[in-house]
């Protein structure tokens, strides 16, 4: 089937399966563009095919994988993609919708309908919504929280916004809880309070100026609608903080498990770097590290001898490769050469900069690496993708690093 | 010497943004354009490029006529407060509170207000002072934010009618929609999502932003080194065993390859109804200023 396998894995699908044993929910982090919603279809379906339940959360999909996975109009709403025959279990995706979601949310948490729309209608809620949750990355997490208690899946795998909205996923709940127990809310009641003590009548006279320059910038009552948002949304905060409590606990629940998507791009070491860097610091580690669009080809070294020139010259019956055509071909293999060493470099400094991050926090279980290959034409077909989710077959963990090549400068 | 332009750079992460932006600079500095290169995404990106150790508030000089600097939210919106509130004491309370960031938020663009004020002030000094650079060229976020990014002094400009961030925003309107100081760099690379995303977003920048857009730009195109009868010719050497089979699967790559991406830039070119400019592939894994020169000269065409 996969006549271009990467040469790095070793077609071990037994490896994603268990790894993904006992998982419920895992969540793939990873810069933009780097295929991520792709790679989490895909894998998705490969957990499918091997007897899972799985729900597939995408977020923002180009138009044609939401083809691919024939996703519904309507976001929100669950729908059945079709696997092959062989499939044994099955694969539901989900398109996240943060702006409908928000609404049904409030709707659902407000004790009575008059009050979720009073909140709804409120000329700076949508805005202040966003200041509230984090937004798409809270919803994310909502609709996360709900498709993880369906008994309906046993694996809810999820594909987030780019990496540097991502954090804010993580965030999310501490920032709505850590709003919730201050005391914003009340000081929105009276903005003067912001500036605590200072009372002193030039303070309030400036904050005055402040709210009133953004006034008459939005043309909005912003102070007052801000105010009766506040009161209102008061009488929904405790349930709100009930959410935000669980998810922050499913998002650090030991069957809850991270896989961090990446490209082996130039700049891809240093993004990704940095993004593990401060998820790790929110007590979140990358179980596993999935590098997309690897070049699969094999080339030769580039101080390998020119290519083989048949004797017999120019009136042969074979006469070999013409020498500017078989230049030509020596150039394509340096250039690819050269490709694939950057990509060698890339993920070189990912190996080292995760294992210096588990160094300095005193070790941990080995990683589960993969390497999917660059297809042309990209996969944006369900048969593509569940094509790529065939060659998610996995490398043993720790497996040996290339050796340095002989004679090349490094 | 030159009228000051701005030269907005943008498209779906992952196509190359910030290479276009540091090849444009290369090309503008060159040319004997005194050039300012704006990071406002994916901080450190620029530097790794610019062979800096970071890029701060200020400009800061990177090479021959070239500067640099990030362009960040907070940043920008911090000293637009500042510039609201003299008072340093009473400024920095506001913007430590809760409450600040909430109202902030509900104020629908303030963050990209703010930012387009300050990059209106590297391109029209106050008072009398002349600009100091030639060419601003900014390194737009993503897709789907840089369209917020740019038609906010539209949302926000219509509103904000008295005050200084409201002038600054009228200023800033006029920038943008004007074809003589103005141009929009749309990045593809030839891959189908990529030519997608970059022939919608042509598309709200001219019809809702209406900013002036350059030719769509083709990123990280391979080159053509086969005419298409050498298709047949490797595969019979290939048959024949007589070269190197991984000399003919790589001259093989670069042949499908290339015809693939034929394939997206017809499509680029279809759905934008203009010829795409194509910026040749950087294979040397070290992507820096002093290696984009081809880039740098193919887009150099299309420049103002």
């Amino acid at each position: 089937m996969s006549a271009k396998r990467s040469r790095t894995t070793n077609g071990d699908a037994g490896a994603l399966d268990a790894w993904l044993d006992g998982v419920r929910v895992l969540v793939c982090l990873g810069p933009g563009g780097v295929g991520k919603t792709t790679t989490a279809a895909s894998i998705a379906i490969a957990a499918a095919m091997a007897g899972r339940r799985v729900a597939v959360l995408t977020v923002d999909p180009a138009a044609r994988l939401k083809d691919a996975l024939d996703l519904p109009e309507l976001p929100g709403t669950l729908h059945r993609v079709p696997l092959p025959d062989s499939a044994r279990g099955s694969l539901d995706a989900v398109l996240l919708d943060a702006k409908g979601l928000f609404d049904a949310l409030v709707r659902r948490l407000a004790p009575s309908d008059d009050l979720a729309e009073r909140i709804v209608r409120n000329p700076v809620y949508r805005n202040v919504a966003g200041a509230f949750a984090g937004s798409d990355a809270y919803m994310a997490l909502e609709q996360v929280l709900d498709l993880a208690s369906d008994p309906g899946h046993d694996l809810v795998v999820v594909d987030t916004p780019p990496a540097s909205h991502a954090l804010e996923l993580f965030d999310a709940p501490q920032k709505i809880l850590a709003l919730l127990q201050s005391r914003a809310l009340e000081y929105l009641e009276d903005p003067t309070r912001i500036l605590g003590n200072a009372t002193s009548r030039i303070a309030r006279g400036v904050l005055s100026g402040v709210v009133m320059a953004l006034e008459r910038m939005t043309g909005l009552t912003l102070m007052r609608d801000l105010s009766s948002l506040a009161s209102d949304f008061a009488e929904v905060a405790p349930r709100f903080r009930e959410r935000a409590t669980a998810i922050r606990d499913l998002l650090h629940a030991p069957t809850t498990r991270y896989a961090l998507v990446t490209a082996p791009d130039p700049h891809g070491a240093d993004d990704v770097l940095a993004f593990t860097g401060e998820v790790d610091r929110l007590g979140i580690r990358c179980d596993a590290v999935i590098v997309n669009r690897v070049l699969s080809l094999d080339v030769p070294d580039a101080s390998a001898p020119p290519p083989r020139r048949r004797a017999g010259g120019s009136g042969g019956e074979r006469p070999g490769l013409p020498v500017a055509l078989s230049r030509r071909l020596v150039e394509c293999a340096a250039d690819l050469a050269a490709i694939s060493e950057g990509q060698r470099r890339v993920v070189e400094r990912l190996r080292e900069g995760l294992d210096a991050l588990d160094l300095a926090r005193g070790g941990t279980s080995p990683r589960l690496w993969l390497e999917l290959p660059a297809l042309r034409p990209a996969p944006v077909t369900l048969p593509a993708i569940t094509d790529l989710a065939g060659r998610l077959g996995a490398i043993p963990t720790e497996h040996p690093r290339p050796a340095p090549r002989a004679g090349r400068r490094s | 010497m030159s009228d000051p332009r701005l030269l907005i750079v943008t498209g779906k992460g992952g196509v190359g943004k910030t290479t276009v932006t540091a090849a444009i600079g290369r090309a503008t500095s060159r040319a004997g354009l005194r050039t300012l290169l704006v990071e406002t995404a994916s901080p450190g990106r620029l530097a790794n490029v610019l062979r800096v150790p970071s890029l701060e508030a200020e400009p800061r000089p990177v090479g021959e006529r070239l500067d640099a600097v990030a362009l960040d939210a907070d940043r920008a919106l911090a000293s637009f407060v500042q510039s609201l509130v003299p008072l340093r004491l009473l400024s920095n309370a506001l913007l430590a509170s809760d409450t600040f960031r909430i109202v902030a938020a509900a104020v629908p663009g303030i963050a990209e207000a703010a930012m387009l004020s300050q990059l209106l002030a590297w391109l029209e000094p106050r008072g009398l002072r002349r600009p100091a650079w030639d060419r601003i060229v900014l390194d737009a976020p993503a897709s789907g934010h840089s369209a917020p990014l740019l038609s906010t002094p539209e949302t926000l400009g219509g509103i904000a009618s008295v005050g200084p961030l409201g002038t600054s925003l009228r200023r800033m309107s006029e920038w943008l929609r004007d074809p003589a100081r103005t141009r929009a760099f749309v990045v593809a690379i030839p891959e189908a999502w990529a030519v997608a995303e970059a022939a919608e977003l042509r598309a709200v920048l001219r019809d809702e932003v209406r900013v002036p857009l350059a030719p769509p730009i083709a990123n990280a195109v391979f080159p053509r080194r086969f005419a298409a009868a050498d298709e047949e010719r490797l595969l019979s050497e290939r048959a024949a065993g007589s070269v190197d089979d991984r000399l003919i699967a790589a001259g093989l790559y670069f042949l499908r390859r290339r015809g693939d991406e034929k394939s997206h830039l017809r499509e680029l070119r279809r759905a934008t109804g203009e010829i795409p400019v194509e910026l040749p592939f950087v294979f040397d894994p070290d992507v820096r200023l002093d290696r984009l020169d081809p880039v740098a000269a193919a887009i150099a065409e299309v420049l103002p």
